[in-house]
């Protein structure tokens, strides 16, 4: 029991400070503002840095606030200092609250994924439920089984990657994107690890001077990074909310900062298929885990 | 009789091989418009030798990001993969379907003994340390940010100019000193992002010399700089000044 104070507790810390903005007017997946149990959601604006570090912050936020969820080490510090002087009283008040986490998070995989209109990047991020189980040394917890909704999908489009001015012609005609397109991109960027497959992706932008098969280095080794994480990670995360009163004026601060680290031994990582953004040039990859 | 000892030798190695793997790849001569044919060639061979080894060694993958207030500050990823290839006869080259394509075919193995000698080495205790503190540094620099003590000049809309003191403590606590006008409080947070944070200004002496109440708005320059706004309670631009690190 003691093992779930801390979970009540920065879930109501996090409650009141981290839940995502949202858009009333438009209708998002459940999971965005209701994440089943033992799930996490991170979102992130659009980055100028591309795709890749929006959905890197997204993804750090879930993978930080799963790992809070699970195990956290709180520390409160509250003073209050009341004087008075020329016949007036004030009051100043202080409260702090620290919450440290650090564990070692394996299997926590992205469940799905949402753009809203203001291209703002929404992430669930999971774990199973025997890793869950191990890590707080607990029976009791059982993740919701998620139906995710159906996906209206377009398939892939190769005329207009040919037209797009990203590369060469012949480039662009050798590149097959095998998935179906959901909000402009591969299904498989929204749900890497669709039908029990261990998977994750890469997204690298074009830069100058630099040819494809570069951009497509760059790419994979960011998707066998982003696999690596999945498997297993070291996350050391803080998150410090702070609170002042001084009389009529009060000032509140919540601030985050997280540590995600992972050295892992890809055994053998396979590509399961690319598309290239007849847009922005990004490059996406797919791979799984053989 | 010594042809006989030579492919028993041979054939001997090749049954004694933990691992062996045949390993296709293709590259586009038009991706390398500045190399000769030969030179193609042998990238070709390169990339197939690398596909090789990181199949019968694996692959370490090193990555770690770090974030302050949701947003990325580092994020690395490193591989690495290596030990002896050996190759089992001649490579195959051969044309592929597109126009330009070079596809060579090799048959590469490693050895038991290389297996144990393999070179990837793991992370030691020495370089996570100093990884470990390479990250907590980076977000401290981020933390401090506008924490420490802050002295400068600021002129006022209405005339005249003024030397002012801002301490900001690690805890969230900050205070403001008016030294020429012979005023000054504290200072309640409101709003802080990476290089931007808000007070609102509440006087605790000096009242009848100043007025009360005023919004401050710290913005980082640089580690030693930082520019100072106060505003009226309409949000009208008081006065406007320049900060530098004391501590």
């Amino acid at each position: 029991m003691y093992k779930l104070f801390p979970l009540v507790f920065v879930c109501l810390l996090a409650g009141c400070a981290i839940s995502p903005e949202t858009k009333t007017s438009e209708e998002l997946p459940f999971w965005v503002n209701n994440p089943p149990e033992m799930h996490a959601v991170g979102s992130s604006d659009v980055n100028f840095q591309g795709i890749y570090m929006q959905r890197l912050e997204a993804m750090n936020k879930a993978r930080s606030d799963l790992a809070h969820n699970l195990k956290s080490y709180i520390t409160s510090q509250f003073e209050i200092r009341s004087k008075s002087s020329n016949e007036k009283f004030s009051t100043n008040v202080y409260d702090k609250v620290n919450a440290l986490s650090e564990v070692f998070l394996n299997e926590s995989y992205q469940v799905d994924a949402y753009i809203d209109s203001k291209k703002r990047l929404y992430l669930l991020v999971g774990s199973p439920k025997e890793r869950i189980n191990s890590l707080i040394g607990s029976k009791n917890i059982n993740p919701d089984k998620i139906e995710l909704p159906v996906l209206k999908t377009v398939p892939f489009d190769k005329e207009k990657l040919v037209q797009s001015r990203c590369y060469d012609s012949y480039v662009l005609q050798s590149l097959n994107t095998h998935s179906n397109l959901y909000q402009n991109r591969p299904v498989w960027f929204f749900r890497p690890n669709q039908n029990g497959v261990v998977g994750s992706i890469g997204v690298a932008e074009k830069e100058e001077g630099r040819n494809f098969l570069e951009q497509k280095s760059v790419a994979l080794s960011l998707a066998k990074s982003s696999l690596a994480k999945r498997q297993k990670s070291q996350i050391a995360s803080e998150h410090e909310a702070l609170k002042i009163v001084h009389d009529d004026i009060s000032g509140k601060l919540f601030e985050t900062s997280s540590i995600l680290r992972s050295e892992t031994n890809l055994d053998y990582v396979v590509e399961r298929d690319i598309w290239l953004d007849p847009d922005s040039c990004e490059l996406y990859i797919w791979v799984i885990k053989k | 009789m010594r042809y006989f000892l030579i492919f028993g030798i041979f054939f001997l190695t090749l049954a004694l091989a933990d691992k062996s793997v045949v390993k296709t790849v293709t590259i586009n001569q038009m991706q390398y418009a500045q190399k000769s044919f030969l030179q193609v060639k042998e990238i070709a061979l390169q990339e197939a030798k690398n596909a090789a080894a990181k199949e019968i060694y694996g692959e370490v993958v090193i990555s770690e990001t770090v974030t302050a207030n949701g947003k990325i500050l580092d994020d690395v990823v490193r591989e690495q993969s290596g030990g002896i290839v050996r190759i089992k006869g001649e490579p195959k080259f051969r044309n592929g379907e597109n126009f330009g394509d070079i596809v060579v075919t090799i048959e590469a193995y490693a050895t038991d003994e290389d297996l144990q000698n393999r070179s990837v080495l793991k992370a030691s205790a020495e370089r996570e340390e100093s990884q470990n503190n390479g990250a907590i540094k980076k977000i401290e620099q981020v933390k401090r940010g506008f924490y420490g003590i802050w002295s400068g000049f600021a002129m006022r809309g209405s005339g005249g100019s003024g030397d002012i003191m801002i301490k900001i403590t690690d805890s969230g606590e900050a205070t403001i000193n008016y030294d020429s006008l012979h005023c000054g409080g504290e200072l309640i947070i409101q709003e802080k992002t990476a290089d931007l944070v808000k007070f609102k200004e509440k006087l605790t002496y000096g009242v009848d010399k100043c007025v009360d109440r005023h919004s401050i708005t710290l913005k980082k320059l640089s580690n030693t700089q930082m520019l100072f706004m106060q505003f009226d309670k309409d949000e009208r631009e008081v006065s406007k000044g320049t900060l530098y690190r004391e501590e």
